[in-house]
């Protein structure tokens, strides 16, 4: 979807540079299936609203600022929650 | 490349790979849908530089991400991994409930709504005094404050509210930007030889002349475009933003 051709199947594994997503040093049209209404970035993340009020992110979700809980982080943010 | 400076690099990525197993592969390459049942539609979304404000369209406010700086309102400063009103761990009881928030802004580690009575509220990180705060790196503000500016003993409401990495620009009643916060690269846009801080908010006489539609801030600028189609920018110039 937002990545360059074939790349959603690579694993990712930070450790080897090979693997890297490419940075984009050009605009590239995201093809989403879905109607943008807002979009924001934040250091290393993007969200965006939906026309059907839908929200969806990609990016570093290290600290939490995706909003899509994980299985390891479920662990940590479980004593958040009374 | 010299010895050192791939042993740097080496170590940046031993970090972050710790990083990854300590938390998951919390990567996402492509679009994900962020669940959050909450029962209203979206207006706006605020990015910090690792927390996310959301505004609902009944003028609530959820954030997620680094909580560290008071960013969530609440009594810890844990992160979030799901969505959650300002100022509860829950989606219901959030501060903001009742104020009608029109529209959010996040710097890197402060946020502002402006609600619908034309009231700005800052919280988070107030190194600089960008919440309006006395500036503590020892304290956050995890209460939201409400910034108060006068003319001529008249309180003035504020239209638009902008952070930067530790400033925040309001665009008033008046068409009249007021900042706070970091001064040291003149963000503030006070005038020359003025490098204060300012924990007060304080108006940027440069555009008495002027009608303010827009502002933005960025890490260390600022920008501001007038009712004419002309954008001014101040601030640091490190990297050539100011154009």
């Amino acid at each position: 979807m937002a990545s360059q051709s074939g790349n959603d199947n690579i694993p990712l594994d930070i450790r080897n540079p090979e693997l890297w997503v490419p940075a984009y040093i050009r605009p590239v049209l995201l093809e989403l299936p879905f109607r943008v209404k807002f979009i924001e970035c934040g250091a290393y993340h993007t969200m965006a609203i939906s026309s059907e009020n839908l929200v969806f992110a990609c990016g570093l979700n290290a600290s939490g600022q995706l909003g899509i809980p994980s299985l390891k982080s479920n662990a940590l943010s479980l004593n958040l929650v009374k | 490349m010299s010895k050192g400076s791939s042993r740097g690099v080496r170590r940046e990525l031993t970090d972050f790979a710790t990083n990854q197993s300590q938390y998951g592969n919390d990567l996402y390459t492509s679009f994900t849908h962020v669940p959050i049942i909450s029962g209203f539609g979206f207006n706006q979304l605020a990015c910090g530089d690792d927390f996310t404000l959301l505004l609902t369209n009944n003028g609530n406010v959820l954030s997620t991400g680094n909580g560290s700086a008071g960013q969530h309102c609440v009594d810890h400063f844990k992160p979030r991994f799901e969505f959650a009103a300002v100022g509860s761990d829950t989606l219901k009881d959030g501060c903001f409930e009742t104020f009608g928030i029109q529209q959010i802004a996040a710097g890197e580690a402060h946020c502002a709504a402006l609600d619908k009575n034309g009231n700005v509220h800052l919280w988070g990180r107030n190194h600089f005094g960008e919440c309006n705060e006395k500036p503590d790196i020892t304290k956050v503000v995890n209460t939201p404050r409400v910034v108060k500016y006068f003319k001529e003993g008249i309180e003035r409401k504020c239209l638009m509210v902008a952070c930067g990495g530790f400033h925040t620009l309001i665009l008033n009643q008046d068409n009249d930007i007021i900042a706070l916060g970091r001064n040291d690269s003149g963000q503030l846009g006070l005038s020359q030889n003025e490098y204060e801080h300012q924990s007060e908010p304080t108006r940027v006489t440069l555009f008495s002349d002027k009608v303010i539609t827009n502002i933005a801030a960025g890490s260390s600028h600022s920008v501001a475009l007038t009712v004419e189609g002309y954008s001014y920018s101040w601030g640091g110039n490190s990297h050539g933003q100011l154009a």
